[in-house]
């Protein structure tokens, strides 16, 4: 699913808003706005990349391309032939959500080089992987939100 | 070939270039004539006013040529005798041997009941990877090959047929060189396989039209090995693309209105009616598959064509073959395959970390084709995008190529080594559970 070029009308509807504020909480609209901005901004990065090169843009620019790659890798690409990865239900949706605003959130990094995002990012993505491929509230599964944790601060 | 008492009509009103048109009653759609002693087939009826399509052409027909219907549509004589041998579009032998004795069967009857089947579950190995893993057969498919007429998908689909475990392997030959003919021909009888192959043969000598026959023909010749013996049977149809050029000129002939691509409006029907003649068996019924691999040739690549995308609606995907300049062979193409029917064996006939490794291989095959794009556009290229490009020259040649010739696991362990050789762990993204066992 191309998550730029598809939309839901539905975020816009006031009986929706009333729905999912019972449900999951006020926040959740705003959240999924953000990470939409996210992954727009994302893509015309990407773009500004793809002509000017990688040393071609400020190192900031690959920080703001690869959070859009966590939204994409960690939230949007589920891996449907996986047992646990193809079934979130929506607490643990809301609670990979929160994680991942967090990760996008975070802004004090201090890379020297495009090449340590690159490197920062694959690993961030990769766990929060593995969390998604492990069961919800098993052990391994708080091993791994940890290890994320660790990696923010 | 006219019997006693059998009603012989001597004036024909209308000759073109492909039929004759005579006054006759009593006769049925498809049902086949001689007109001296050349074989014809009706085509069309109008109250008593009926035409004949002749196939080898009307040349040398006199208006007062001597018409006989024969009372029965194409057929074709089914029996084990059938194995081992060639036959042209009338179920006649061209290999000089006996004619087959046997129950004879009329040919194009209707598929099987969707009831009656069973959601394919069987793998079909064909030892290269490009298929294997990425995009696996499955017994009861239907499928074909997209390929440009230059490209070597005979070789590929004679290979597929000869490491296929079937018990039976009907070819299909329609608008065949000679040169293919005898390719096949020498392949199954150098490999000894001859007793378990049935052809069905039209070459470019033959008439265009006879090839309508030969998938009908093919097709029942499978029905009966597959309903009645209960076994597994590989339909190998090349080219599906000439059957449809005959398509159109038997349309045109009948003064149809042609649709897209001078393609007759019933096309798809056509084309479905024989691809949805694959089917997998339950035991209940004594098992027993017939499985459908097809060659659609493109003009140019071109998959809008009327022919490619009608068959694209039908079939369960489709296999693309390429020519990867940057390592010289013939490769399956990742990108543009698909097997709709492989989540069914793969990870469940297979070893269980088959899709994970299939999609992460693919995912950065992918990332070195952005790597490439980045080259040609003169930027520089990151360590991540080197070991990209190399990976993507190995997994090609090892892997992708026509050439492989693995086992399922040794495929999955060959992809793990590449991973290894030119990846670390986080950039692959495989579940902890198969990396733990397999990145050693």
């Amino acid at each position: 699913m191309n998550p730029i070029d598809s939309y839901s009308k539905y975020l816009e509807y006031p009986e929706f808003a009333e729905y999912i504020k019972e449900h999951i909480n006020e926040e959740w609209i705003p959240k999924v706005l953000n990470l939409k901005t996210r992954m727009q901004r994302g893509k015309e990065i990407a773009e500004q990349i793809n002509i000017l090169g990688d040393d071609g843009v400020p190192v900031d620019y690959h920080v703001t391309f690869w959070k859009s790659e966590v939204i994409d890798y960690v939230i949007l690409q589920q891996d449907a032939f996986d047992e646990v990865d193809a079934v979130t239900p929506l607490e643990r949706q809301e609670e990979i959500l929160n994680l991942v605003t967090k990760i996008c959130e975070k802004e004090d990094f201090q890379f020297d080089t495009f090449l340590d995002v690159t490197d920062y990012f694959k690993k961030m993505i990769n766990l929060c992987k593995q969390m998604n491929y492990s069961l919800y509230k098993s052990e391994q599964y708080y091993d791994y939100v940890k290890q994320i944790e660790a990696m923010l601060n | 070939m006219a019997t006693a008492f059998q009603k012989v009509y001597t004036q024909i009103s209308q000759i073109t270039k492909a039929t004759c048109s005579l006054k006759a009653k009593g006769v049925g759609y498809d049902e086949l004539a001689t007109i001296n002693g050349k074989l014809a087939q009706v085509v069309k009826i109008m109250g008593d006013n009926v035409t004949l399509q002749v196939f080898e052409g009307t040349g040398g027909i006199p208006t007062n040529a001597e018409v006989t219907f024969l009372g029965k549509s194409p057929s074709l004589k089914v029996s084990d005798q059938l194995a081992g041998r060639f036959f042209n579009a009338y179920g006649l032998p061209i290999d000089g041997g006996p004619e087959i004795e046997g129950k004879e069967v009329p040919i194009g009857g209707p598929s099987v009941n969707p009831v009656r089947r069973k959601q394919p579950s069987e793998l079909i190995a064909t030892g290269i990877a490009g298929i294997d893993m990425n995009n696996t057969l499955v017994s009861g498919q239907k499928i074909p090959f997209f390929a440009d007429p230059d490209q070597p998908f005979n070789e590929v689909m004679a290979m597929v047929a000869m490491r296929a475990k079937c018990d039976k392997i009907i070819l299909g030959g329609m608008g065949m060189t000679n040169d293919d003919y005898y390719f096949f021909r020498n392949t199954f009888s150098n490999a000894g396989a001859l007793d378990r192959i049935i052809s069905f043969i039209n070459t470019t000598e033959d008439p265009a039209v006879e090839r309508l026959l030969i998938p009908d023909m093919a097709l029942t010749a499978a029905e009966y090995f597959a309903v009645e013996k209960h076994e597994t049977v590989l339909v190998l149809l090349t080219d599906m693309t000439s059957y449809a050029d005959s398509l159109s000129i038997v349309s045109n002939r009948m003064d149809q209105i042609p649709s897209k691509d001078s393609m007759p409006g019933s096309l798809y029907s056509d084309l479905a009616k024989i691809y949805e003649k694959a089917a997998q068996f339950p035991e209940s019924a004594g098992g027993g598959s017939i499985t459908i691999i097809a060659v659609t040739t493109l003009s140019g690549g071109d998959i809008t064509h009327a022919v490619p995308d009608n068959t694209g609606y039908i079939t369960e995907g489709q296999l693309y073959l390429r020519r990867d300049s940057d390592v010289g062979k013939v490769i399956v193409d990742p990108f543009r395959s698909l097997s709709r029917l492989k989540q069914l064996v793969a990870g469940k006939k297979t070893r269980k970390d088959h899709s994970q490794v299939m999609n992460a291989a693919i995912r950065l095959y992918a990332d070195a084709a952005n790597a490439k794009t980045k080259l040609e556009n003169g930027f520089d290229l990151t360590d991540y995008d080197n070991r990209c490009l190399s990976f993507a020259k190995d997994y090609s040649s090892k892997l992708l190529a026509i050439d492989v010739n693995l086992n399922t696991e040794e495929m999955l362990d060959v992809t793990w080594g590449l991973f290894r050789k030119y990846f670390k762990l986080e950039e692959v993204n495989i579940k902890k559970e198969f990396t733990d066992i397999y990145w050693k």
